[in-house]
């Protein structure tokens, strides 16, 4: 109960900490508290896992709210203090509440979903989804306000980089884990689909002719794109087997 | 000229980076319909790609147009990305005679990248192509022939997540011992779940697949197998676990490539950002 607490409480305060951004006062005390709030939630699931691996520590689910945390922190503890990285914490409580509702229990762990690539592939998917989400932010908050700034590009090739390096350790853990590098199925024409979808965005800036404000309307469509697809494939799982919860 | 101007539209970044969104495209629909017939499109899972596609009918082929297309949007892509590619080395190339700055090495980086990616794209296509797998239950004694060998389970070891576990019970991993003769050798061999055991080019190792089992799909299914399948359906249910032998030659290309690929981008990346950091300094001095 103390621990649902905690969780709910971090939400509370990440918001908190998005808006107070929002009005141009300083965050780092509600920001930090709350990210200290949703550690104690994940450590107590790791120990309750018995597993300190992804699958104990944060399934994907618990694992995306703390990158964008971690990515919101690394901004502020940087010196980031530039405008459109304002109110970005409220995207980690959203993430977060979804993860709150979200069933509690453990997934059955089968042996070949234990072990280095298979947490290494969720560690950089959702490292990468949380950059591929934040470029979205940036872009939204530049088209609303017309401001001309590049993060969102920047914040795209570190997450393609970290999206890369996922499809490579989930190939290689298909690969012994299934016996196929690549399998026919929703899930991996779906990475494949966003991995070619951020890959031409990439080179769209060498195009003479290609405008700056469709680059920001791209960064949007392929950041929502990337939340329709973790929302459908999270809604999906919501039904396997879980232990305790 | 004229064949340059060909060449020039062939490689035009235009057409490539179109072809590459128009294949995210077919991707994502062809992910969804993969999902919702998962009955038709399983089989390509343990099927050589070819001999998938030729054994359909007329209305088998049209369920799968995203596949058709998606197979020749990716080989218009391929060549579009060679010719751009060696175009632009061959211009880099030009500039180094030169001396000139941006003819550094460093800048050859991207090039070799998108080499790479043919790589990774044509070490998919042999892996589709030319794989060779089988696969038994996972049991003591258990005998199968693969590729002139002969291999045998020797013993199993199943290790079950501890009493206090969460997962008390459940199955944590297995580990197997296996005889592999030849008309050569005789090789023992350990392995376990993602630890697979290398014999002669060929690799052995553990699979499951409990969703396969709870939808009733026996795991892999029988058909369309070089070596005779010796798999049971309903065994299969019994037994979740079984042992592969398989020998695939794309997977060393495709697994090379994108090593070679993930430091190259990260250096290229990194690279970049010291040098931007570094303008910007000498910028806001001057």
């Amino acid at each position: 109960m103390i621990i649902r607490g905690l969780l709910f409480g971090s939400i509370v305060l990440y918001a908190l900490s998005g808006i107070l951004g929002l009005l141009g006062r300083r965050t780092r005390a509600p920001l930090c508290t709350g990210f200290a709030a949703h550690c104690v939630f994940l450590i107590d699931r790791a120990i309750k896992g018995s597993e300190l691996s992804a699958w104990g520590l944060a399934e994907p689910v618990h694992l995306l709210p703390l990158c964008l945390a971690l990515l919101v922190l690394a901004a502020r503890f940087m010196k980031n203090e530039s405008r459109h990285w304002r109110g970005t914490e409220l995207l980690v409580a959203v993430f977060l509440l979804f993860a709150a509702l979200y069933p509690q229990g453990f997934m059955l762990p089968a042996p070949q979903k234990i072990g280095f690539l298979p947490t290494a592939f969720f560690i950089f998917e959702s490292l990468a989804y949380a950059c591929f989400i934040m470029a979205a932010w940036f872009s939204l908050s530049a088209l609303l306000s017309g401001a001309k700034n590049g993060a969102y590009h920047e914040t795209i090739v570190w997450g393609f980089v970290a999206y890369s390096i996922a499809q490579v350790a989930g190939a290689a853990w298909s690969h012994l884990g299934w016996g196929a590098p690549f399998s026919w199925s929703g899930r991996h024409l779906h990475s494949l689909a966003l991995w070619m979808i951020y890959a031409s965005f990439l080179h769209l800036r060498f195009i003479k002719s290609w405008r700056q404000e469709r680059s920001r309307v791209y960064a949007l469509a392929s950041g929502a794109l990337v939340m329709a697809l973790y929302l459908v494939s999270y809604f999906r799982e919501m039904s396997f087997p879980r232990i305790a919860g | 000229m004229k064949g340059g101007r060909i060449l020039d539209w062939i490689g035009d970044l235009r057409i490539g980076t179109a072809l590459l969104f128009l294949a995210a495209l077919l991707c994502l629909v062809g992910g969804l319909i993969v999902d919702a017939d998962r009955a038709f499109f399983g089989p390509l899972n343990y099927t050589r790609l070819h001999e998938w596609l030729m054994a359909q009918d007329s209305s088998g082929l049209l369920q799968s147009w995203w596949l058709c297309a998606l197979f020749a949007v990716l080989g218009l892509f391929g060549v579009n990305t060679l010719v751009c590619t060696v175009q632009r080395m061959a211009s880099l190339v030009r500039l180094r005679k030169n001396g000139e700055a941006s003819g550094s090495l460093y800048a050859f980086v991207p090039s070799i990248v998108h080499l790479l990616v043919l790589c990774v794209m044509a070490g998919h296509a042999l892996s589709a192509s030319l794989f060779l797998r089988t696969s038994v239950p996972l049991e003591a004694g258990q005998r199968l022939g693969f590729e002139g060998a002969h291999i045998e389970v020797l013993s199993i070891e199943l290790e079950h997540y501890p009493p206090h576990s969460l997962f008390k019970g459940k199955i944590r991993d297995v580990a197997a011992r296996l005889e592999v003769r030849d008309e050569k050798n005789t090789e023992r061999v350990s392995l376990s779940f993602l630890r697979p055991a290398l014999v002669g080019g060929t690799m052995y190792q553990l699979v499951m697949n409990p969703r396969a089992l709870v939808k009733g799909m026996p795991h892999p299914p029988t058909a369309s197998m070089k070596s005779q399948e010796q798999n049971r359906p309903s065994g299969c249910a019994e037994n979740p676990l079984m042992l592969m032998a398989k020998r695939d030659t794309g997977v060393i290309v495709i697994v090379c490539s994108c090593a070679l690929i993930i430091a190259l981008m990260i250096w290229y990346y990194l690279e970049l950002l010291f040098r931007r950091r570094k303008t910007a300094g000498a910028s806001e001095k001057g």
